[in-house]
Order: C-alpha cells, then sequence, then structure tokens
C-alpha cells in the first residue's frame, strides 16, 4: 500500500473490530485519499513512525495498546504531536472525556448516531485542502 | 448536602478526665504484639487489668490495718511477709502479662494468690474459714483466665491444699476444713460449667463471625464478577450493533451502490432500530448500575455553557430530522464556573430533551439554565409536545412507563429515559419535576445543588 501513495499522503484507521475498519474504511475512501488500517495501537505507531498520515481515526478500547496510550505517545514526540486525531468510540462521549484526552469535543465520536455522515464531514473539515476540491463542495 | 463526616470525638469528651483514665488504662493493659488471637488477648488484657488492681490490694490492706492496730511489728510479722512477697509477685505476672507468655502469668498469679490465702488460713488459724472464702477467688479467675484442663488442675491443688491444712497445722481440726471443703467444690462446679458453656457460646460466635466473613467475601467476589461482565456485556453487545448501524449507514451514504427505493427503505428501518436498540441496551445498563450503587458523582468545576453547547451539538440532528426547533436559552447571569459531574448532567439533558422530541410533533424544545435558590441551579426542558395528562404526572419517571401501553409503539424510546433522570437527580441530592397539561406542552425542571464550593468535598457519591 506504501507504494502506491505519495509520502504522508493517506488517513490511518485504527480499530481492533475488523467491521468497523473496513466501515471506516469505504467512507473515508470517498475522500479519495488512500485509508490505512491498523488493527492496534502497537500497529498504528509503527506506521506513523514510518510515515506519518494526514489523519488518524482512534478507537479508545483496544487490546495490547489503547488508544489512550497510542494518543500519550504521539504527543511525546515532537514530529507527531500535531498529528490531527478522530477519536471514534464505543463507550461515553461529552465534556470529560474531552477534557482526558485534551481532543476538541468535535473530534470525538460516539459510533451509531448516523456518525457516519458526521464523521466524514469532520474529516473533511480536518483535511481542507488535502481533499479535492469537487468532493469537499459536493457534499 | 452530603458532606463526608467522620466521628471524632468533641473537645470536651477529650478533656475529660473519664476519657484520660480509660486511655491509660488501655496503655498499661495493652498485649503484647506476638499475641494475635483475639480470645488471647482478651485473656492477657483481662490479666493485666486484674494485676494492676490486685498487687498493690495486700500491702495497701496490711498498712491499712496498721493503723487500726498499731501494736503490730510489721518486720516480725508473718503476714507482711506474706502479703509483701503476694504483691511483687503479682507485679510479677503483670509483667508476664504483656509478653507472650501471659498464660504462665495467669497460673502464676493464681497459684500464688492461693498459696498465700492457704499460708494466712496457717498463720491465723482462727480466721480459717472466712480466709478460705478468698480460695474461691482464684477458683472463679481460673475459670476466665486460664484454659479449663489449667483450671481444673488449680481447682486440685487448692482442694488438695484444703485437706493437707489441719495436717500441717496441728491447730486445726479437720472438721473445721469441711465446709470450705464444700462450698469450694460446689462453686468450683459453678465456676467450670459456667466457662464451659461460655466457651461454647465462644466458639459458636466465633464459627459464625468466620462464616459471616466468608459470606461477606463471596458477595464481594461476586459483585466484581458482575461490575466486569456488566462492563465486558456493554462491550460485547455495542460491537456487533455498531457494526450493523455503521454498514446501514454505509448503504443509506450510497457507498454500497444505488439503492432502489424499497431497499432504501427497509436499510432506513434496520437503522431505526438498530438506534433503538442500541439506546436501549445503554438505558438498561445504566439503571442496573445506578440501581446497583455502582455509579461515581463527581463534584468538579465544569463550564455549564459548554454542557448547554455539548448537548445541542449532539442533538441538534435529531431535532432536525424531526423538523423541530431546538433552542438553547444562556441565562446572561450564568455563571463561568459550576460544581457538578458533567457527564452525568449531559446524560441528564439527553434523556430530557430525547423525551421531549419524542412527544413533540412540531414547534421547538428549548433547554435552559436557570437559578433556582443561592446553590441550586434548574435544567429546564420545555417543548410544545402533547403534554401530559395529570394523572401520568408521577408515573412517567418509573421504569419501563410510559403514558399507556400504546404509546411506546407509537412513539418508540425505551421507556428508561425518565427514570435515568430522576435516579441521577436523587444520587446529586436533586429532584425532578414535570408541570404539564394535555395540548399544550411540558415542561420538566431538574434542580441541583450545583455552586458549592470548591473543596468540600470532590466525590459526591462512590459506589458502594
Amino acid at each position: 500500500m506504501a507504494g502506491a501513495r505519495a509520502m504522508g499522503r493517506y488517513i490511518l484507521v485504527v480499530d481492533d473490530d475488523p467491521d468497523a475498519r473496513e466501515i471506516l474504511d469505504l467512507v473515508l475512501a470517498t475522500l479519495e485519499i488512500p485509508v490505512v488500517q491498523a488493527r492496534d495501537g502497537r500497529e498504528a505507531l509503527h506506521l506513523i513512525d514510518e510515515d506519518c498520515p494526514l489523519l488518524l481515526v482512534l478507537d479508545l478500547s483496544m487490546p495490547t495498546l489503547d488508544g489512550r496510550a497510542v494518543l500519550e505517545r504521539l504527543r511525546a514526540k515532537p514530529e507527531t504531536a500535531a498529528l490531527p486525531v478522530l477519536v471514534f468510540t464505543a463507550g461515553n462521549t461529552g465534556i470529560e472525556l474531552s477534557d482526558e484526552l485534551r481532543i476538541p469535543l468535535s473530534r470525538i465520536m460516539r459510533k451509531g448516531n448516523l456518525s457516519m455522515t458526521n464523521l466524514r464531514s469532520i474529516a473533511i473539515e480536518i483535511l481542507g485542502s488535502a481533499v479535492r476540491a469537487d468532493i469537499r463542495i459536493g457534499l | 448536602m452530603t458532606s463526608t463526616t467522620t466521628s471524632v470525638p468533641t473537645k470536651a469528651a477529650m478533656k475529660s478526665p473519664v476519657w484520660q483514665i480509660g486511655k491509660v488504662w488501655e496503655w498499661l493493659a495493652e498485649p503484647a504484639k506476638s499475641v494475635t488471637q483475639p480470645v488471647q488477648r482478651r485473656r492477657a488484657r483481662l490479666l493485666a487489668s486484674l494485676m494492676i488492681i490486685f498487687a498493690p490490694l495486700g500491702p495497701v490492706g496490711y498498712f491499712g490495718s496498721l493503723l487500726a492496730f498499731p501494736i503490730r511489728q510489721p518486720l516480725q510479722d508473718p503476714l507482711f511477709i506474706l502479703t509483701m512477697g503476694t504483691s511483687v509477685v503479682l507485679f510479677a505476672a503483670y509483667w508476664l502479662s504483656r509478653t507472650h507468655r501471659h498464660m504462665w502469668g495467669a497460673a502464676l498469679a493464681l497459684m500464688t494468690i492461693s498459696a498465700a490465702t492457704l499460708a494466712a488460713g496457717a498463720i491465723v488459724p482462727a480466721n480459717m474459714n472466712t480466709l478460705l472464702i478468698y480460695l474461691l477467688v482464684p477458683i472463679m479467675l481460673g475459670s476466665m483466665l486460664l484454659p479449663a484442663r489449667a483450671t481444673i488442675a488449680l481447682i486440685a491443688s487448692n482442694i488438695v491444699g484444703i485437706l493437707l491444712m489441719p495436717t500441717v497445722v496441728p491447730a486445726i481440726h479437720f472438721a473445721a476444713v469441711i465446709i470450705p471443703l464444700i462450698y469450694t467444690v460446689i462453686l468450683s462446679l459453678v465456676a467450670v460449667v459456667s466457662s464451659g458453656v461460655r466457651a461454647q457460646d465462644v466458639r459458636q460466635i466465633e464459627q459464625q463471625s468466620q462464616d459471616l466473613a466468608e459470606a461477606v467475601r463471596q458477595a464481594e467476589i461476586a459483585n466484581k464478577l458482575k461490575d466486569q461482565f456488566l462492563a465486558n456485556m456493554s462491550h460485547e453487545l455495542r460491537t456487533p450493533l455498531n457494526a450493523i448501524i455503521g454498514f446501514t449507514e454505509v448503504m443509506l451514504m450510497g457507498l454500497a451502490g444505488e439503492l432502489n427505493p424499497q431497499i432504501e427503505r427497509a436499510a432506513q428501518r434496520i437503522h431505526f432500530n438498530s438506534e433503538r436498540l442500541l439506546k436501549l441496551i445503554d438505558d438498561v445498563l445504566d439503571i442496573a448500575k445506578i440501581e446497583a450503587g455502582r455509579v461515581e458523582i463527581l463534584r468538579r468545576p465544569f463550564k455549564p455553557a459548554e454542557l448547554l453547547e455539548t448537548a445541542e451539538m449532539s442533538l441538534r440532528p435529531q431535532a432536525t430530522k424531526k423538523e423541530l426547533k431546538l433552542v438553547t436559552m444562556l441565562d446572561p447571569n450564568l455563571p463561568k464556573q459550576l460544581f457538578g459531574d458533567a457527564k452525568r448532567l449531559e446524560q441528564i439533558l439527553e434523556n430530557l430533551v430525547t423525551n421531549a422530541m419524542k412527544f413533540t410533533e412540531q414547534g421547538s424544545v428549548t433547554i435552559s439554565l436557570q437559578r433556582q435558590s443561592v446553590e441550586e441551579w434548574a435544567i429546564v426542558v420545555n417543548d410544545t409536545g402533547i403534554g401530559i395528562p395529570p394523572h401520568a404526572q408521577e408515573t412517567i419517571f418509573e421504569k419501563f412507563r410510559q403514558i399507556d401501553g400504546t404509546s411506546r409503539r407509537a412513539y418508540g424510546g425505551t421507556g428508561l429515559g425518565l427514570a435515568i433522570v430522576r435516579e441521577l437527580s436523587l444520587l446529586m441530592d436533586g429532584n425532578v419535576k414535570v408541570k404539564s397539561s394535555l395540548g399544550s406542552g411540558s415542561t420538566f425542571t431538574v434542580t441541583l445543588p450545583l455552586l458549592v464550593p470548591e473543596g468540600t468535598s470532590n466525590v459526591w457519591k462512590t459506589p458502594n
């Protein structure tokens, strides 16, 4: 997959549930930016180390290395501290989680609740000009 | 207002001399750390206490009697030597009571008291009968301080002692010891039997408390397992359901190909019902947690404006779908910061607004935060919906209750939203009220103490 795209031009989706990854992949693929999947935090960090993505869509509860730990490690490194993150979780969301993770409330989404349409538009907002203009406007 | 209070003795109680004496005594009679069994510690403490009283008693009594009979020459008086000797041994027994050899201390003390009493009888044969009554003291104490066998041995040696008296002291006639012998035997029997009964009771109580401790341990394990089960369950139930919802959304977004109207309609129904099931699972798990007392309510600063904004943001899509106006009214006097559990407040708001929207076909749902009193603020949700008949205004807060059975089918929902609102309000020391009349909308008011200064206690309620 790495050969098919330019460096740093991809969206990384991290979730331990293969269905959740496939759904996110299908939705984000409409932005015509390559989507790469990771099964857990460790795999995600490995991929980010090799090539930092445009956007990280992150599940919180995962085996081996969970979403919170991934966020912590990303923030510890200057190269990845500014990487935009969209948290996509099955658990509770809200002000408290936003405070805890230090992520704007609008970038924490709960699975369900017509979240896909929402997620797509927020992803477009974050990615800005990285998304082709006709796709951006076609919303 | 709930605040943590611990029972601390008041200043007056601490200064009271009685309290001080109790403390000093406790310190004086404290058994050695190496003595761990509760029964042994109790015996050691009792022995120490008794020795503190008994050891000085003999000398005090003797010098007291000197006041009455000044003619006595203490150093030539065998009673004086006996009294002082006994006292020294009893102090030694006190010292032993503070070590792990406290049982030896008890045996030594009781043997000495018995021997001294018999010796006093030999020294003053005329008072023998009176003196021998004192033999009952070590026997009674033995039943409290010594194991049953040692008590019986003590009694036997006392009886032998009494029987030997006429042989050792020629002035004592055998007939004179028969009466003391009889009451010693009778009262010894009483002491032994009663201590046996008591020991049995104690054994039974100990067995019961062991059983109880085991039952508590088992219950704690079961509770922990249940907590874990609940947590796993909510995750395990949500994961496949989220996949169903997600894939249906993918279909509805047209990402799986063009949909013909029938399939689109079917997908919409799948989506709607899956969302409903998800909400039901969340609500059932929530109410289960609340009822089990496993919800922690925090009291932390939060920004009320942010709370309203969040709620509006997450509820906006539902409102848009039903073409309802969702209005947030910000009180100009709303403080920048209030104190409470933002997550639970969000939950209350979400449930109230979802409920309001469910029963409102056109018009608006209004959310506001209003001041009620110095400390209390109210979350107020007002709608222009169908209203609630007076007879139902109480029952709507019960679990799985809506106005009537048909309304659930007509309006959907889990019937748990308002029950959760009420439970959470109560947990936060607040209340929920509804004002409504048929056809002219409803107003739900959740009043909560939200202006409590920081530092009181940041945990409102902890899971029990």
